[in-house]
């Protein structure tokens, strides 16, 4: 494994991401999180990273111009993909810090909260990454929705739809649960990120 | 001469069209022009060089490492130019700048922006609002603003106008004399490969013609002219044949001129003839 190359790919989707729109997007999650719809605030992340794909079909060739293989792209791109992650964490983080001192009802979500939102991430992304990078982004956009939609109805079925945008109060009692949930999507993501490596490798540009 | 490119035996299935037995060498110091008609697989076989495709059978190797399991080493020491522009059309030139600077250790900004103004290509302009001819010169300024000792060329001078094509020309020229570095480079223009190239690789319906040297190349064919009544008589001989209202003219070698009537024309055969009869013979089969 090629850290430099996977540097290298991660930088050139973060480079990709250099647009007004960007910013949009931040201040759209910062604007779910205000309104008590951090969950669909994660979910909405993948909407973001298939603009990576968008940006291919667009002509950016980063293995053409940047010392990097297909691999370390997949790798660079899965890399950036957390990151995100970690950003839409950041923000909901920060917005359940400050939220508090403009809206006294507000009440911040736990740490029960983020497992789960984490583990409907990494199941979203570990579906949709190998999808656009088989199909394309052209493709899979038009049924993105409809994944989005069946993960939304099955937290719903898991966690209780009364209980979808309030979460904090209801999820401490299965901590297992949770914890469960975050490490089989993770071990999904992690073998969607092989699966995109074996699909990536075999395409002609 | 040690080769800093290897072709050995490539093929390429596509459907309706196979790449195949496609073998060249481009020695150290030298630069190869890579000809054929269009559809003919010169981009097919540049797209293997950078291994954007992936190949049936063959192999291939730059600077003696295989650019299947070496390619990011061997990237960091070649440069390409496709023949679409593979940067994002919202980038700038000063967003390429401050990506490949970090990209490539002997990124020379300086140079970059130098190539720029010399050229004429805005730096704060997203790419979308280029022509294509100025998105060719944002790609060269690309690869020869960093230390490369291979450029891989995809018809880098169509779009291009005179005046840039002479230029591209001589910087190629420059780009080798040191004897340290070569440059492929495929083009439908034959008077350029006249100008620069040291070897010419034709290839023709998937198909290699020939790859050998262009003096080589001049020297053994030659174009003879005669009436159509002589036709039949020398046809065999011939690789590719135009008729017109005053007899035919066709592509032959050196080593035929001896079999053929006194009454036929010979002279020597551009590369531009060279290529289109060898067209024209694959037109004719």
């Amino acid at each position: 494994m090629n850290m430099k190359s996977i540097y290298n790919s991660f930088l050139i989707d973060a480079m990709s991401m250099k647009a007004r729109s960007t910013l949009l997007w931040l201040l759209v999650i910062a604007g779910m999180s205000a309104v008590n719809m951090k969950l669909i605030s994660f979910l909405f992340l993948s909407r973001v990273i298939a603009i990576l794909f968008m940006n291919d079909e667009r002509g950016l060739r980063a293995i053409c111009f940047a010392p990097i293989d297909r691999k370390s792209a997949v790798y660079g791109r899965y890399v950036f993909s957390f990151a995100a992650f970690v950003i839409c964490l950041g923000i909901n983080r920060a917005v359940d810090l400050l939220a508090p001192y403009f809206h006294e009802a507000y009440v911040p979500e736990d740490g029960y909260f983020y497992t789960l939102a984490a583990a409907a991430f990494f199941a979203l992304s570990a579906i949709e990454m190998p999808l656009l990078y088989w199909k394309g982004y052209a493709k899979v956009r038009v049924i993105e929705y409809i994944v989005f939609a069946a993960l939304m109805l099955l937290i719903a079925r898991v966690v209780g739809e009364e209980n979808l945008y309030h979460l904090s109060a209801n999820l401490g009692a299965d901590s297992w649960r949770m914890l469960l949930m975050l490490f089989v999507s993770v071990v999904l993501w992690l073998c969607s990120m092989f699966a995109c490596v074996k699909i990536y490798g075999r395409k002609d540009f | 001469m040690e080769n800093l490119l290897e072709v050995k035996g490539i093929a390429k299935r596509y459907d309706g069209f196979h790449l195949k037995d496609i073998s060249f060498d481009l020695p150290k110091g030298y630069i190869m022009g890579l000809v054929g008609p269009n559809g003919a697989g010169k981009t097919t076989i540049i797209k293997a060089i950078v291994n954007a495709i992936l190949l049936d059978e063959g192999a291939i190797t730059a600077f003696g490492l295989s650019t299947q399991s070496d390619e990011i080493k061997i990237k960091e020491s070649m440069g390409y130019i496709a023949d679409a522009c593979y940067f994002l059309e919202s980038w700038t030139a000063k967003d390429i700048n401050l990506m490949m600077r970090r990209l490539y250790p002997s990124w020379d900004s300086s140079a970059f922006f130098a190539f720029l103004n010399r050229y004429g290509v805005p730096e704060g302009k997203p790419i979308k609002t280029f022509s294509s001819g100025t998105k060719t010169k944002l790609m060269l300024a690309s690869v020869f603003s960093r230390e490369t000792k291979l450029l891989i060329l995809d018809e880098p001078t169509s779009g291009l106008d005179p005046v840039m094509r002479d230029e591209f020309l001589t910087l190629i020229k420059e780009y080798i004399r040191a004897g340290e570095r070569s440059v492929l480079y495929s083009t439908h223009i034959t008077t350029d490969l006249e100008k620069t190239a040291d070897f010419i690789t034709f290839v023709s319906g998937g198909r290699m013609v020939f790859s050998e040297e262009t003096d080589v190349i001049k020297e053994r064919y030659v174009i003879i002219r005669d009436s159509l009544e002589a036709l039949d008589s020398v046809q065999d001989r011939c690789i590719g044949v135009r008729k017109n209202a005053y007899g035919f003219e066709a592509l032959t070698t050196r080593a035929h001129l001896s079999d053929l009537p006194s009454t036929a024309i010979s002279q020597p055969a551009s590369i531009d003839e060279i290529v289109v009869f060898h067209s024209l013979k694959g037109a004719q089969r």
